[in-house]
């Protein structure tokens, strides 16, 4: 079985698991009758369509990937494991640049710890923390960029959108 | 309430301010790659609580429309659209470019923008209230089956598979069912979060979904951008050009208009089949994606011009044909106003005064993009990384500003990974934005249905108006499987690659 395809199978698998989670959370909400639907049929209905499209999905993919393997096949010397490993390559790994993927998933754990602490410590100093990581992060700057560029930006997004735009803004432990 | 209360609405200064800082914005966001309309409207929807729901709606639209003019300036000046409906001008307008016609290409994509608006609006105008009488009929089975029939039209013109879709519209559809069931007060999927109750927050779903994902998703492949260099100058067309464009932007205004009036079809695809038409009926389709001025004047009438069709089925039926028009939908319901067949009767400020500020923006548009075209150049160079913490802030300020709780800005930041899963995983978000927000309605004219007919599922299928648009559904749902149409697709798509 090439990567792709087990990725998919995965994938359908997925939502094959999230379609039954909906449809058994909505049965204990209860169904309800067909003249009078109870809060569960609605999202039962979802549920279960997402179900059986999944498994055309999983279905459609692997008749897929069966066709391409075989026409491989035929033009491919070495037959079917050639072709499998001429699929097998062609396949673009999901996160081909490394170092691209990291600084995404970075990105998400830094917002994750920033909507957090901003409660804690407030909204100048939790976004000044968090700019001066995007700014290390994204693209390396220079140490003063880094500062000075975190510190005037958080006072100016604070001004703007707290004293201009009178947008509720967490205060946090300190104050501000 | 006609047209002319509709100027004495959208003629106030404070509507005029609105509407000018939404289509500043909408050139703003248009022209930088890495955030798109929605994810700009989304931003400043907190923005929008605290004034009327007219200006509110005038601001938004003005974003929506604004980005369809800044898009092509990066399209053409840098050759990375500067939103997804510019994909298609990047292929003429950056060649026109490259052959020192830089200018003429700014200028009649402008035009072209401007004149497949106004006429789109012309055709709003005009459309929408004879539509909205002919909705009036619709009773709870027509609605259900309209909106079944709006998600599958949708599905069906995904980009990617059909199946997909429909599966990201039954997503969509499960979100949307999470709070307080309408009929009992029953709480349903809230996991004990107390937020949760009114449901999950259509505006940081979106917010993740089209602004975060495409920050991570930039950052990942990193955008490199080679900014054209040359002097702009002649930006108004030639009489040549003139003459060549003519027929492109008519066609176009027309093909958007329609397009834009179908779900999921939008501004994008109606660049593209302009694009094919144009280059279909050409004297010389060699000459297309080597600079030919058609290839600019055509697409850009027509994405600008769907935008205005796609107000026709939001303020008429509630269907909303696109994200942005999906979030509109959110914003009307925010505001308290139902739209529907009823918005032109009892909200009549509302739709004419939206309507005139859309002839008024245009205007203001052409004048932001033509004389001021230096300043969106001297905007495009600015660095990517510097944007990155600017837009995950506003999205961070956007969300929290909501109902005042981090609940809302970790739902963001959940669906802006979700959304860049997606969007690696070619998922597309818009059937799940689009389904999420017309779940209730679409559950409540069901359970209505069902207890009209006293549980019999035939009631969508034996009213005749109802039963065409469950036809058009099954239809759409069994036509991609057919293999004649799938040959037909494959082989138009291989002609397309070529």
């Amino acid at each position: 079985m090439s990567i792709a395809l087990r990725k998919e199978n995965w994938l359908s698998g997925f939502w094959i698991v999230c379609g039954l989670a909906i449809c058994i959370a909505s049965y204990r909400l209860s169904l309800g009758s067909l003249n009078d639907p109870g809060p569960g049929m609605f999202p039962f209905i979802a549920g279960s369509v997402l179900c059986v499209l999944s498994m055309v999905e999983w279905w459609n993919t692997t008749r897929a990937y069966q066709r391409a393997a075989h026409s491989l096949a035929q033009t491919v010397d070495g037959g079917a494991d050639g072709a499998r490993a001429v699929s097998a390559e062609a396949v673009e790994p999901l996160f081909a640049n490394r170092l691209g993927a990291f600084k995404a998933a970075a990105i998400i754990v830094a917002l994750l710890i920033y909507a957090l602490a901003m409660e804690h410590l407030g909204f100048i100093l939790s976004t000044t923390l968090f700019i001066a990581f995007l700014l290390w992060l994204v693209e390396r700057q220079r140490w003063y960029v880094i500062v000075f560029g975190a510190v005037l930006s958080s006072m100016a997004t604070y001004l703007v959108f707290k004293v201009w735009l009178e947008t509720a803004l967490p205060i946090g432990l300190l104050g501000f | 309430m006609d047209i002319f209360d509709g100027f004495s609405i959208a003629l106030t200064i404070a509507n005029l301010g609105y509407c000018a800082a939404g289509v500043f914005i909408g050139t703003l966001v248009g022209v930088l790659p890495g955030i798109g309309p929605v994810a700009a409207m989304s931003i400043l929807f907190p923005v929008t609580l605290g004034i009327p729901p007219v200006s509110a709606v005038i601001m938004l639209s003005g974003i929506y429309y604004g980005a369809m003019y800044g898009g092509s300036t990066t399209s053409i000046l840098v050759n990375i659209p500067g939103e997804a409906s510019s994909v298609i001008t990047c292929l003429d307008g950056h060649q026109m470019a490259r052959k020192g016609r830089a200018g003429v290409a700014l200028g009649i994509s402008a035009i072209g923008s401007f004149i497949g608006g106004t006429l789109a609006i012309i055709g709003l105008q005009i459309a929408a209230p004879h539509l909205a009488k002919v909705a009036l009929i619709f009773g709870f089975p027509e609605y259900f089956s309209l909106m079944c029939c709006g998600l599958v039209v949708l599905t069906f013109m995904a980009q990617g598979s059909m199946v997909r879709a429909l599966m990201m519209a039954l997503v969509g559809l499960f979100l949307g069912s999470i709070g307080m069931d309408l009929v009992m007060g029953t709480p349903r999927f809230t996991f004990g979060i107390v937020e949760f109750s009114d449901g999950v927050g259509l505006i940081p779903v979106i917010m993740g979904l089209f602004g975060i994902s495409e920050v991570l998703l930039n950052i990942e492949q990193r955008i490199s951008k080679d900014v054209f260099s040359g002097k702009i100058s002649q930006i108004w067309p030639s009489r040549k050009d003139w003459a060549a464009s003519a027929g492109p932007i008519s066609r176009g205004g027309l093909i958007g208009f329609f397009f834009g009036l179908l779900p999921g079809a939008g501004p994008v695809a109606a660049g593209f089949v302009s694009y094919s038409v144009e280059k279909k009926i050409s004297k010389h389709p060699e000459q297309f994606g080597l600079g030919a001025i058609e290839g600019v004047a055509g697409p850009e009438a027509a994405n600008n011009a769907a935008i205005g069709g796609a107000f026709i089925p939001l303020l008429t039926l509630a269907i909303p044909s696109t994200p942005g028009m999906a979030l509109l939908l959110g914003a009307f319901l925010s505001y308290g106003v139902n739209v529907g067949p009823l918005l032109i009767t009892q909200h009549p400020d509302i739709f004419w005064g939206v309507v005139a500020s859309m002839y008024i923006g245009n205007i203001m548009l052409i004048v932001l993009n033509l004389p001021f075209v230096g300043l969106w150049v001297k905007i495009l160079k600015i660095p990517y990384h510097y944007l990155v913490p600017a837009i995950l802030i506003f999205c961070v300020i956007g969300s929290y500003s909501l109902s005042n709780s981090m609940v809302d800005v970790i739902v963001m930041i959940v669906f802006g990974f979700i959304g860049y899963l997606f969007k690696k995983l070619k998922y597309e978000a818009a059937p799940l934005i689009m389904a999420m927000v017309l779940s209730p309605l679409m559950e409540n004219n069901f359970r209505q249905s069902l207890l009209l007919s006293q549980g019999d599922f035939m009631i969508f299928f034996s009213r005749p108006l109802s039963a065409i648009l469950m036809f058009v559904a099954v239809l759409l749902l069994i036509l991609p499987n057919l293999s004649w149409v799938r040959n037909r697709r494959a082989k138009r798509l291989e002609a397309s690659l070529e």
